[in-house]
């Protein structure tokens, strides 16, 4: 989950539903007259964000400028020669492949999977609440009981996942300790455990389809798969741009599960070591703070990059 | 090409909530579908809702045998020696999970109510009022919303070490706090409501907070809960920045206490399925009782992250 | 700055509360459970902290249980973090801010990488007054934890690289000796051999090894480098000084054991000493806390110490748990006094801490009848005299970076995926790049 405070992407705001009751068909809007008072109401939250993001945005920049320990005392500054350093490191760029991939390994059945169960659930067949709860559930479980759960079902020798290869006569598979399996665990946990937020996602948006549409198409005779291909997946198409990126986001920033279920090792080979887990590993476990932010801030660049890119996307899309 | 036009002019009410008539009861395959297709639509949601639903029933299981039945070749789902409660009487008896689980409820809890403050007075402010600079610390603070959290670790441990505040409540706290993305939403539908009400409680001599708790909260109740359930299972569920800046076992959140702390008898998994699922209980049940809220609050705000 | 640095924590965390009380709810009041480390009248808190689990956390937990006997006015508080970087990332992180604990357990090997400036010395006239003085510790060891004419940690124990042994296996191999004991094994061919011939006997691997597994191979690795009398010094900002010949001698040990029939080019950690335990295996190598898998199985076999292969030395890599005293940011006499007493009174009762396999490092214990009469425990005995300590630098240790990127090369050389050469230019060419960015400490 998130790192310091939800990390949090919008999507659209809820419009004033509830007072559609009371003032339906009025003007609405801000006012802006409430006047003086404004600067007051903003001001606490400014303080706190001024002084938990926006000074550590600058001050990690600065630190990535140093050669600061994260045991010494003292600290020189070295111009841009951690960026240089960063540049030839292997590792740097090692861990942030096995990231890329990762990204992409989780991502495509993350909107997939989660496309199905909506579709599937939508049809409307009984058990509502019960579907809605089996596969949404594992999203709400931190993420330290979800990867304890894990490892405990890829555990080598009495782990449930080999038992059950056992049992229709497969070999066992080393989930936590094979190479080429390494990153595949860190892939099964995270889709089982966030599928449900995506899901949950096109849910709502199935269901923001107004009947009309599907009356229309029922009249010109179109059958349930033709329905589906036709007209909801089409409708769909901003959903999966949201859920798209918001998932490539998400998935970028692995590290929880990673770290937990390695115990910090990086997996067999190193195979599942996250560019955020660099990160950490450089900054606290070998202490070099000052390298760690630029590696930090390498990384803040390509975020925003794909932020800037989807926002451009998105906004050239509703233009057209 | 056609259908696609169709589909763009008609997306709109997918990204925002349409009153009216919704497919929800309406539409529905199941019904109108073959018996075959009915049936493979439930044995397809069967299958999946048994996959995803397993690996909570193992650990489950796992957590009410005997530790010497855990490890059992080939696998037994019911132990000879039958379930015990055991596993549950040793974790809830030792002080460390105790511990933890109150400080979880304490960091949670305050976390919640204070990102609720900060971001409504916020938001309200941004929304209703007018001032100096208005718009470029309202862009400021939606440029927030771009900065993963898991970037600052290195120059927030650094600042929270210097202002003394590592190994405190304070020091998991105060940094949670900020949270963009909220306020955003938030004002997006302060935005929406209308004018006239606050103008006749101006009319009635309000002031400004008067009006923001006294008529614009109470219109804001559903998309207040929405945000503050995010923000409670966020805060119930973060891990790193509590493993960071905490090392006192005694301060440990439940997420960060399980990872760090480690029984000196081995692994013990009936009792460490025990634990995690103790863990993630309280979400379960808040879960349970709040699904609607729970389920709008992602279609309408799509908040939350991984 | 004479503040009581725990005391006033638990102040500035109960205020703290009580303001928070306010938008909490009542939390406030349940939530002063959580303060441990509050000292009840008259009583002494003491923080300790370790890595112990398994059999070595029950046998720890005994150990510390006797101290509190021992002495009923000290609290002793002991906290098991996770092994490995974790446990040395949150000590660091602890001590730097602070708020380490009063008495901690680190691998002799990690000083350098943990950091000097983060432990105090141990007072010599402290320890003599306590009657432990440093003649009664093995040489080797008292070397490694010695530094700049400081003693900076305490051993508790020495855990080197030791051989197990399947008696029946060995026996059938025709590897025992007349008493029952594994004859004598001189030199890497006699070595290599005897792993054919128990392979032959179990129809599977002769040395069950854990070519995939850093602190296996590397515990390996570290032993035949020093016995073909290789050495490594690291100049400041590099490149390493490394005898590249015992380098790749060493490796090329290893790819030749690796051959799939002496032993394994694929088995892991946790798979050598299973394979071992099931009587895949003739021979296992690795440290000797294994004793307890062995013993649980039920197999018959026995231990001793890792023999030299090249040259008359038996060098073997080995590591010592000891005792380091966190710096505080204002030590408190009285609460360091107990933390001498508890460090004292954990080495004087360390027999039972060698039924774990480790070899007691105080003599008193390490001479003591008891000692001598476990078995297998006490057969290696005599590695805690050609102990061979990792290399002194920042990045090694361990659990280190250093080990688990040596175990890299290994794992390649093992595999056959690199031959020794390359292995040995992959790994020298990590160490240069690691000098070259400087020490971070």
């Amino acid at each position: 989950m998130s790192a310091v405070g939800s990390s949090v992407q919008t999507t659209v705001p809820t419009p004033a539903a509830e007072v559609d009751g009371r003032a339906a068909g009025r003007r609405r809007g801000p006012t802006l007259t409430a006047g003086r008072g404004g600067f007051w109401f903003v001001l606490p939250f400014l303080v706190v964000y001024a002084l938990f993001t926006l000074v550590p945005i600058v001050y990690g920049l600065f630190l990535s400028f140093f050669d600061t320990s994260l045991v010494g005392t003292t600290s020189n500054f070295v111009g841009l020669e951690n960026y240089a350093r960063l540049i030839g490191d292997g590792e740097v760029w090692r861990t942030l492949g096995i990231t890329l991939l990762f990204t992409v390994l989780s991502t495509i059945p993350l909107v997939l999977l989660s496309l199905v169960m909506a579709l599937l659930v939508h049809t409307g067949t009984r058990g509502q609440w019960f579907w809605r709860f089996a596969y949404f559930a594992p999203f709400l479980l931190p993420v330290a009981t979800v990867t304890l759960i894990w490892q405990w079902l890829f555990q080598g020798d009495f782990g449930l996942l080999n038992g059950l290869l056992g049992l229709v006569g497969l070999p066992d598979v080393g989930w936590l300790s094979d190479p080429d399996w390494g990153l595949w665990s860190v892939v099964i946990l995270t889709v089982w455990w966030t599928v449900g937020f995506n899901f949950l996602l096109y849910l709502a948006a199935l269901q923001g389809i107004p009947q009309n549409v599907y009356e229309a198409a029922a009249i010109d005779g179109a059958g349930g798969w033709r329905r589906l291909v036709s007209i909801t997946l089409p409708l769909l198409k901003v959903t999966t741009g949201l859920v798209l990126t918001l998932q490539v986001l998400a998935s970028l920033k692995l590290f929880d599960q990673a770290y937990i279920l390695y115990v910090g090792s990086g997996g067999p080979g190193g195979v599942a070591a996250p560019i955020l887990q660099y990160v950490y590993d450089t900054g606290f476990v070998n202490y070099r703070l000052g390298y760690a932010s630029a590696i930090s801030y390498m990384f803040f660049a390509l975020i925003i990059i794909v932020s800037l890119a989807q926002a451009w996307i998105s906004s050239r899309r509703r233009r057209s | 090409m056609a259908t696609a036009t169709t589909g763009r002019d008609i997306a709109r009410p997918d990204r925002t909530t349409q009153r009216g008539r919704k497919s929800r009861e309406g539409v529905s395959l199941a019904q109108r579908g073959s018996l075959v297709s009915r049936t493979a639509i439930a044995t397809a949601l069967t299958v999946l809702a048994a996959l995803w639903l397993a690996p909570l029933a193992w650990a489950l299981l796992t957590s009410l045998k005997r530790e010497a039945d855990t490890t059992t070749v080939p696998l037994e789902v019911v132990p000879e020696a039958g379930f015990t409660l055991e596993a549950y009487t040793r974790v809830l008896g030792n002080d460390n999970i105790i511990t933890w689980f109150i400080n979880s409820t304490v960091v949670t809890v305050v976390v919640t109510v204070l990102t609720l403050a900060l971001a409504t007075t916020a938001a309200y402010g941004f929304s209703r009022t007018r001032f100096r600079g208005r718009n470029f610390l309202f862009a400021l603070t939606i440029a927030g919303i771009m900065v993963p959290p898991q970037i600052l670790i290195v120059p927030l441990y650094r600042q929270v070490t210097a202002m003394g505040l590592a190994d405190t409540y304070a020091g998991i706290i105060l940094p949670q706090l900020v949270v963009p993305a909220m306020v955003f939403i938030l004002k997006k539908f302060f935005d929406g409501i209308p004018a006239e009400l606050e103008e006749a409680a101006r009319v009635d001599g309000a002031g400004p907070f008067r009006i923001f708790w006294q008529i614009v909260m109470p219109l804001s109740r559903s998309i207040v809960a929405a945000v503050g359930i995010f923000v409670f299972i966020g805060a119930w569920n973060n891990f790193l920045w509590p493993f960071i800046i905490i090392s006192d076992p005694d301060l440990m959140t439940l997420p960060v206490g399980l990872v760090q702390v480690r029984s000196s008898f081995g692994v013990q998994y009936a009792q460490v399925m025990a634990s995690a699922l103790l863990a993630g209980l309280p979400l379960i049940i808040i879960f349970m009782l709040f699904q609607r809220q729970i389920v709008r609050g992602v279609a309408t705000t799509g908040l939350g992250g991984t | 700055m004479t503040l009581d640095p725990v005391r006033d924590r638990a102040l500035s965390r109960r205020s703290f509360l009580r303001a928070s009380a306010v938008g909490a709810g009542a939390l406030g009041a349940t939530s002063l459970a959580g303060c441990g480390s509050v000292a009840p009248g008259g009583t002494t808190p003491l923080a300790y902290w370790n890595f112990f689990t398994g059999g070595d956390g029950a046998r720890m937990v005994d150990l510390i249980n006797s101290y509190r006997a021992e002495a009923p006015d000290v609290d002793v508080t002991a906290t098991t973090l996770e092994w490995g970087s974790p446990y040395y990332t949150k000590l660091a992180m602890a001590v730097e801010g602070g708020r380490g604990p009063d008495l901690a357990t680190l691998h002799a090997s990690r000083l350098e990488t943990f950091g000097l400036n983060l432990v105090d010395s141990w007072d010599l006239a402290e320890l003599e007054a306590r009657g432990i003085t440093l003649d009664q510790f093995p040489e080797p060891v008292v070397e490694r934890v010695t530094l700049d004419g400081e003693l900076k940690a305490l051993p508790l124990d020495t855990h080197p690289l030791v051989l197990f042994y399947n008696t029946r296996i060995c026996e059938e191999a025709g590897l025992l000796a007349p008493d029952g004991s594994l004859a004598p094994i001189q030199g890497a061919e006699a070595f290599l051999d005897a792993g054919r011939r128990a392979a032959e006997v179990t129809g599977a691997n002769g040395i069950a090894y854990g070519t995939n597994d850093a602190l296996a191979s590397f515990m390996l690795f570290w032993s035949v480098f020093n016995q073909l009398g290789g050495e490594m010094s690291f100049p400041e900002g590099g490149p390493a000084v490394v005898d590249r010949e015992a380098m790749v001698g060493a490796m090329d040990f290893i790819a030749t054991m690796c051959d799939g029939t002496i032993a394994s080019k694929t088995q892991d950690g946790a798979g050598a000493p299973a394979a071992f335990a099931s009587e895949q295996a003739g021979f296992l190598l690795i440290g000797p806390w294994e004793v307890a898998t062995a013993q649980t199985a039920g197999i018959p076999f026995s231990m001793t110490q890792f023999p030299a292969l090249f040259g008359d030395t038996a060098y073997c890599r080995a590591d010592s748990h000891s005792l380091v005293l966190p710096t505080q940011r204002s030590t408190e006499p009285e609460v360091r006094a107990k933390a001498y007493d508890m460090a004292v009174s954990l080495l004087r009762n360390s027999l039972s801490w060698a039924e774990g396999g480790h070899i007691p490092a105080l003599s008193e214990v390490a001479e003591s009848p008891e000692y001598l009469a476990l078995d297998p425990q006490s057969n290696y005995r005599g590695a805690a005299q050609v102990a061979a300590f990792d290399p002194a630098v920042y990045f090694a240790g361990s659990g280190s970076t250093f080990m688990s990127r040596a175990g890299q090369s290994l794992q390649g050389v093992g595999t056959g995926a690199l031959t020794p050469d390359q292995g040995a230019d992959d790994l020298i060419a990590w160490m240069d790049d690691q000098l070259a960015l400087g020490s971070p400490l």
